[in-house]
């Protein structure tokens, strides 16, 4: 194309000053609606129309998987099925024993006058994305406000805690992870000799920190960390709900508190359900 | 410049690469670093769009991350629609249908969008986010082979001769 025949410099950067403009707009009115507690109608728009297409993506990609694990493991089914059959028995006794506990706990806390909790209701949802932008650890979850799911709703896995909804839409929710480098949860230790209390703050990295812990805490590695129903963002996380697991713990040199690393219980990566306790 | 029917072909492969971005993503991650395919796809696709057309699908991707991310919407419209601009703006003597083009666009146009946005929204672990950012330009950069030859089967359909 001759130099003549191009448009004009005006008409060619039109486009992106308009976009420009109306990005910057947009943005300054989502902030404007988030510190109002309210949800910002164009993302949900594109949430509500985007969201069945994600989620019929997600289906075929989850049958194709299937389809190719079974052709995969195949051969190993049989092993694996020994394998599983003897974790049902070992978990059945679990159970039982757990049962029985929990039984004479709730008997217990009767007799001592303590408040009856009951469990929060659960809903399911499916994991439309994980961690959509790899700088931020969030996930889109196929629940939204239509379905009672609102900001500060805690979102868990059968393995143990996975975050919290920070935004919601009709159709979806989106959910920041324990790891997000801004989520911070009130955890303890679960073992009945330490009970050591601090914040697990994620960081960024697949992992957390616990912090808060005074240096001549009893914690030591492959202790297990269990939210603390205390603090962390807002408060917002009930008691007893499993975070992860000790594998680090540093020396605190000459400072307060010992640098301890927790890997999360939950397989964030390989999420395909979670339960939003409403 | 833009091939007839590229006005509603391009936006289509932006969001569907953006749709494969959010389901498969997480699952090709290798060595740390992860592919960003729909701002790929979009470098791509600005290969065969004038500069409005490709701002435009900036802007597209750019709403399609914010409602899947849902915090800073203004950098993410922003960022995306002056990178889609900035392939779309390149001067027209280069030759843009071409493998080379499309895989210096994916690399460049996945690290000038997150240094945008990371002028936008600075992050407090600068290194991580750098190295980060350079294994997804170089995943992008071999990625963009098999997306511009798909795209350009989409906007270049074959017809019977």
């Amino acid at each position: 194309m001759l130099q003549s025949q191009r448009p004009s410099r005006r008409i060619r950067t039109l486009g992106v000053a308009l976009a420009v403009l109306l990005g910057t707009a947009l943005g300054v009115w989502h902030n404007r609606r988030e510190r109002q507690g309210l949800s910002d109608p164009v993302t949900s728009a594109v949430g509500t129309v985007t969201s069945p297409f994600v989620g019929a993506m997600v289906g075929a990609k989850r049958w194709v998987s299937r389809q190719a694990g079974w052709l995969v493991r195949g051969r190993t089914a049989d092993e694996e099925n020994r394998r599983l059959r003897e974790e049902v028995r070992r978990l059945r006794e679990q159970n039982a024993a757990l049962l029985e506990a929990s039984a004479t706990a709730e008997r217990l806390r009767k007799q001592l006058g303590f408040p009856q909790t009951p469990p929060a209701p659960k809903i399911a949802a499916d994991v439309l994305a994980y961690r959509p932008d790899p700088m931020f650890d969030t996930m889109v979850i196929a629940r939204g406000s239509r379905d009672g799911v609102h900001v500060g709703s805690v979102v868990v896995a059968p393995e143990g805690l996975v975050g919290s909804v920070y935004a919601t839409a009709p159709t979806t929710a989106n959910v920041m992870l324990l790891t997000d480098t801004n989520a911070a949860v009130g955890a303890m230790v679960q073992r009945p000799e330490s009970r050591a209390t601090g914040v697990a703050r994620g960081e960024g990295d697949g992992t957390l920190s616990l912090l808060y812990i005074p240096r001549d805490a009893d914690i030591k590695v492959g202790d297990v960390i269990s939210s603390s129903g205390l603090g962390g963002n807002d408060g917002i996380y009930p008691k007893g709900l499993r975070i992860g697991t000790v594998v680090q713990v540093g020396d605190p040199g000459a400072g307060a508190m010992r640098p301890i690393r927790v890997k999360p219980a939950a397989p964030f990566g390989r999420l395909e359900e979670v339960y939003v306790l409403r | 410049m833009t091939p007839p029917g590229a006005n509603w072909r391009l936006p289509l492969c932006v969001a569907i690469g953006y749709l494969g971005h959010l389901v498969l993503s997480a699952r090709l991650e290798a060595f740390g670093a992860r592919p960003h395919i729909g701002l790929t796809v979009l470098a791509v696709a600005c290969l065969f769009a004038g500069p409005n057309l490709a701002a435009f699908l900036g802007f597209g991707l750019g709403l399609l991350e914010s409602w899947a991310v849902n915090q800073y919407v203004g950098s993410y419209l922003v960022s995306r629609s002056v990178a889609g601009f900035c392939v779309g703006a390149m001067d027209q003597r280069i030759f843009r249908d071409s493998v080379p083009m499309a895989v210096a666009a994916g690399a460049v146009t996945t690290l000038f969008a997150d240094v945008l946005f990371f002028v936008f929204v600075p992050q407090p672990e600068s290194i991580r986010w750098l190295t980060r950012t350079l294994g997804s330009a170089l995943y992008d950069g071999g990625l963009a082979i098999p997306i511009y030859f798909a795209v350009r089967r989409v906007v270049h359909p074959v017809r019977p001769v």
